[in-house]
Order: structure tokens, then C-alpha cells, then sequence
């Protein structure tokens, strides 16, 4: 186990007034519980706004969780400062869904790429230097490419740019949030393909976010389904697609848009499977809880 | 391998550079070049004024005495019998210099109170920003006032009231800008390296401020003239026999119905400074915007 998140909320105050002490607040994550194997990729579906980037993004402390426990390798890692984190930074990366803002203007190619390596500074020039070249070329840079600008690329090569930095600092888990979204369908394949090949030759493990369930089913081998705020279906990848429990990810897989080739579709899905004996779906959420249905498989709902 | 295959089919525009294309568009500005051309010969007039003024700034020629324009005094003498062409050329070192200095110091503080408010937000932004109300909600030249007589004339500490007075307008401008620069995700992107905010704000937010600076301060350099030429004027700046534009105007004042050239060239030389000046500014100020730059 990599990662255990255990009972974790992030809340964030909204409006409200701080002279009359009113805390109105937007429960972004509320009680998400999982873990992350080492070696795989755990898939997070959602709608917008559903809680997965938060997650996400809370679970490598770029944001502070408002309870819970985030264990790292066994180590609680929820409390941590910014200065206890940094050398836990090598560790966990995170790729970010804008090839354009995630990149800094102003730097090259070779500086983007060597910054992470300046930062945590405890490799020798020569060695950052090496880096930066061996990650360009895995992640399909040309070599003279090193003293361009962003700008000058176009948004899959941005994105190869952003993934080679990310891995610069050889992590061993890495957050892809929407790492593919903002691609033109015919890069989406690609990119996808080279974060595949990344984990095999870099020993990768991925939380893959995503609002694209095709995506998500190509990349994951579990899949974790997020619904305002709280996970309502955890469960293997032919499982969760083809025997789906939970009435909401039923609804998603049901937008899929019907596109008659590799896709889902083409397989058929059991949209009437029941939930086990003893667990029953209810519309009061305070009854609900994430149970484990069958091996392997978590939907939230009620015991009796 | 597809990873690698998949390369050639993306598109690679080719190689430009920001600051080539501002250069571009600011050479198609003829406006521009030409004040451009103006600052540039005034710092060489500034830093050669021993070279090119026929007569040392303090030297009197006690037989031409408030002399009109002759052929000897080009532009004419002063009370003491200074030749007023010289004393404008040396005047340039410390129009230019105040200019630059005071601008310096100026966007150095104005700069780091804007990053420091636009970046942490909360009670630091409110305290910055209000100094930087109080400092706004005065006259200008009433605050240089108060601080040349509390620190003393001389052309340091007119670099000093001047900057001191000044980076009010940088603060707020910067500030705008590193909030809206923050909500990049490369700034995440650092924190997800480990970068501390020193590293953020100096490495990534500032950096791309670099064209609003740049902007700011040639805008701002022709007040920062003007202020030094109104607080000499009032007598409170460079004292003699140091020649400033402002201090000669100051003096030649009394005797604008007799010798009206006494006041007329300085001022021609300061106008025209301060024009070119803000002419480049907003040549700059065009050249930089984003919105109208062109990648074709």
C-alpha cells in the first residue's frame, strides 16, 4: 500500500462573514476513504465540482485536509509543514490539466525541466544536467528543444514538457489530473500512451482524474466513482464498467456518447445487476456509508 | 515506441523570442525611435558634460554678466556671469540621474510592497495597501517636501524623497498583477517541487512582470524630473553651485522681462526630456501588450 487515505474532508468557507462568524463552507471532499496500491493506477471519475481534484491535490498536500489521516508509505503525512514535506516532494508529483498556465513563460525547456532538481538541489549540476536530457528523450522532446520557449510548442508537446518535469524528480506516485483533457483527441492517445510507457520504465504509480470515462477506463486498472464530495462506487475496471451498482454510476455510463468502436459500448453493460443481500441503496446519505458489496467492489450505501 | 513516433506529427512553430518581436514592433514607431534617440544623446551628453560644455559649471566670466545670446555664451550668462548652455548640460547629469535613481529605488519598493501584498493576500495586503493609500491620499510634492526637510538638501536625498514618494503607483500595478499571475498553475506547479515562497515570487511572479516595470518606469522617470526641477525650484533640492534645470529656472525667474532666455532654454530642455520620455512609455506601453502583439 502507497497511499491510505483514511476519512479525509476538505472544506472550503464560502461567502459568509467573518465579523458575524457565520462558516458557510463547500464540502469539496467530505469523508473519502481509499487506498493506493503500489504499481497501479486508481482512475477517479466525476462530474465537475464532484471532488476529485481535491482529492487529488490534498491527497500530495498542495492543499491541507480539513480532517482525516493521508498515510504515505505507512507515515501519517496529513500534519506535516511545507518545510517537512519538501523532501517528500521527490516522492509524489502531480501533472497538471493546463499545458499552458502549468508552464512558466519565461523559462526554457532545459530550465522548466531542471527546476524541480534546483529546488530540492541535492544532485550535482552534471547529474541535474543528465536528467533533464534523459527525460526529454522518454518523454519524445528533441534534444535541441532545450533552449525553446513554451509558446513555441503546441499543446501535446506542452503537456510532453510538464510530464517530463513532473518525472524529473523520479517519483514513484504521481497524480494526473486531467492530464489529458485539454488535448485534441487525436494527442489524447498519445499522451496517454507515453504515461503508460512512463510507468513501466519508471516503476509509476498513477491517480489518474479524469472526467472522460473512456479515458479513464484505457489508463486505470481500479476506478474510483465521485459524487459531491463523497466516493459512491470503488471497484475493479471490467467490474465497475460492466457490473456497475451504484444508480449514479449507472447514469455515467449511460452518457457515454455512443461511439460504435473499441469502446464500451460495443460490450455490454449490466445496468440491472441488485446489490448483494443485506445492502440496500437509500436516499438519506447520514445512513450511508462505503461498504464492501462483494470482494473488491465498495458502494456506498446502507447495511441492514 | 509510439511515444517516440508520435513526436514528428506535432507541430513545432518556429523558434521567436518576446523581446525581438517588441523590438520589431517598437522600430516600426517612428515616435518612438526618435525619442529613443533623445534619451540616448542625453546620456551621452550627461555622462560626457566636462567634454562637451564649453566652460566648467561654476566658471564666471565676470566681464559678460546676464549676457543675451553672443557668440562666446551661446545661450547667454547668469547673475554671476555662468555660462547658462554649460550649466544646462551639466544640469542633464542630474535631471537623468534623478530620473533613473529616485526611479529605481522607486520600483524596487513599489515592486516589492506590490508582491508582497498581491501574494499573500490577507492582513499584509491590507496593511500594504493602506500605506500605499495614506502615501496616494496626499499631494506629492507636499510629502518630497516634508522629507527634504527632514533629511536635508543635496542630490542624494532628492534620489531618496523622490523614491520614497513614488512607488506608490508600481505597488499598486504590480499588486493587481501578481494576483491574477498567482492563480497560474505553475505556481502550483512550484509548490508541488517544494518551492518556498521566496523561490515563487522572485523566480516565477516577478519575472513576469517584467513589461508592466518596464512600462511603469519609463512613465514614470519624466515626474520624477519634474519633481526634482519643483523641489530645486522651491530651493529645497540641489543646491549651487550644482546646476539643476529646475534650480536654474528657480533663480532665472527674476529675470524672465530682461533675459528671457535664462528660463526659456532649461525649460525647453526639460520639456523636451520629459516628452520623450512618456512618448517611448506609451510606445512601450503598446509594444508589450500582449493583446496587441502579433505571432505572425
Amino acid at each position: 500500500m502507497l497511499f491510505e487515505v483514511n476519512h479525509v474532508c476538505k472544506y472550503f468557507p464560502t461567502g459568509g462573514n467573518t465579523l458575524s462568524g457565520s462558516k458557510e463552507v463547500v464540502k469539496a471532499v467530505d469523508d473519502v476513504s481509499f487506498v493506493v496500491y503500489e504499481g497501479e493506477t486508481l482512475g477517479i471519475v466525476g462530474e465537475s465540482g464532484s471532488g476529485k481534484t481535491t482529492i487529488g491535490r490534498t491527497m500530495i498536500r498542495l492543499n491541507d485536509p480539513t480532517s482525516g489521516e493521508i498515510l504515505f508509505e505507512g507515515r501519517p503525512i496529513q500534519d506535516l509543514t511545507r518545510k517537512q514535506m519538501r523532501p517528500l516532494r521527490k516522492e509524489m508529483q502531480i501533472i497538471f490539466q493546463d499545458p499552458y498556465s502549468s508552464l512558466d513563460p519565461r523559462m526554457t525547456v532545459g530550465q522548466l525541466i531542471q527546476e524541480p532538481l534546483d529546488i530540492q538541489g541535492d544532485l550535482p549540476l552534471e547529474e541535474r544536467k543528465a536528467r533533464v536530457h534523459y527525460f526529454m528523450e522518454i518523454c519524445g522532446l528533441e534534444p535541441h528543444y532545450i533552449n525553446r520557449y513554451p509558446h513555441e510548442f503546441s499543446g501535446g508537446q506542452r503537456q510532453r514538457i510538464g510530464i517530463a518535469r513532473s518525472l524529473a524528480l523520479r517519483p514513484k506516485f504521481v497524480v494526473c489530473d486531467e492530464a489529458v483533457s485539454a488535448l485534441d483527441v487525436s494527442i489524447q492517445s498519445q499522451i496517454m500512451n507515453l504515461l503508460i510507457y512512463l510507468q513501466e520504465v519508471e516503476n509509476l504509480t498513477y491517480v489518474f482524474i479524469s472526467h472522460n470515462l473512456n479515458v479513464v477506463y484505457h489508463m486505470s486498472d481500479r476506478i474510483m466513482v465521485m459524487y459531491h464530495g463523497k466516493v459512491v462506487e470503488l471497484a475493479d475496471r471490467e467490474e465497475l464498467y460492466f457490473h456497475p451498482l451504484h444508480p449514479y454510476t449507472k447514469l455515467l455510463l449511460r452518457s457515454i456518447p455512443n461511439v460504435e468502436h473499441e469502446g464500451i459500448k460495443e460490450r455490454h453493460v449490466d445496468y440491472h445487476v441488485p446489490l448483494p443481500d443485506g445492502y440496500v441503496l437509500d436516499d438519506d446519505q447520514k445512513a450511508c456509508a462505503l461498504h464492501e458489496v462483494k470482494p473488491g467492489h465498495f458502494v456506498f450505501c446502507k447495511k441492514l | 515506441m509510439e511515444a517516440q513516433n508520435a513526436l514528428s506529427q506535432e507541430q513545432v512553430i518556429t523558434s521567436t523570442n518576446f523581446y525581438h518581436h517588441v523590438w520589431e514592433k517598437l522600430r516600426e514607431n517612428k515616435v518612438a525611435i526618435v525619442s529613443l534617440l533623445l534619451i540616448l544623446l542625453l546620456i551621452v551628453v550627461a555622462l560626457f558634460a566636462p567634454q562637451i560644455a564649453p566652460y566648467d559649471e561654476g566658471f564666471q566670466d565676470t566681464a559678460h554678466v546676464l549676457s543675451k545670446p553672443t557668440n562666446i555664451h551661446w545661450l547667454g550668462t547668469d547673475e554671476f556671469g555662468r555660462d547658462i548652455f554649460s550649466r544646462i548640460i551639466y544640469g542633464t547629469r542630474v535631471s537623468l540621474s534623478v530620473g533613473i535613481i529616485a526611479e529605481l529605488i522607486a520600483m524596487t519598493i513599489g515592486v516589492l510592497m506590490g508582491a508582497l501584498a498581491g501574494y499573500f493576500g490577507g492582513w499584509v495586503d491590507s496593511l500594504i495597501s493602506r500605506i500605499i493609500e495614506i502615501f496616494g491620499s496626499f499631494p506629492k510634492i507636499l510629502f518630497a517636501i516634508v522629507i527634504m526637510n527632514i533629511i536635508g538638501t543635496g542630490v542624494i536625498n532628492v534620489f531618496i524623497a523622490i523614491g520614497m514618494v513614488g512607488w506608490t503607483g508600481m505597488a499598486r500595478m504590480i499588486r493587481s498583477q501578481i494576483l491574477q499571475l498567482k492563480e497560474n498553475e505553475y505556481v502550483e506547479a512550484a509548490h508541488s517541487f517544494g518551492a518556498g515562497n521566496t523561490h515563487i515570487i522572485f523566480k516565477h511572479l516577478i519575472p513576469n512582470t517584467l513589461s508592466t516595470i518596464i512600462v511603469n518606469m519609463t512613465m514614470a522617470i519624466p515626474q520624477d524630473i519634474m519633481y526634482e526641477a519643483s523641489l530645486s525650484f522651491l530651493g529645497l533640492g540641489v543646491q549651487p553651485p550644482t546646476s539643476s534645470w529646475g534650480q536654474i529656472i528657480s533663480v532665472g525667474r527674476v529675470y524672465i522681462s530682461t533675459l528671457p532666455g535664462y528660463v526659456l532654454f532649461p525649460s525647453i530642455a526639460l520639456v523636451l526630456t520629459v516628452l520623450a520620455f512618456n512618448l517611448l512609455g506609451d510606445a512601450l506601453r503598446d509594444a508589450l501588450d500582449p493583446r496587441l502583439r502579433r505571432m505572425d
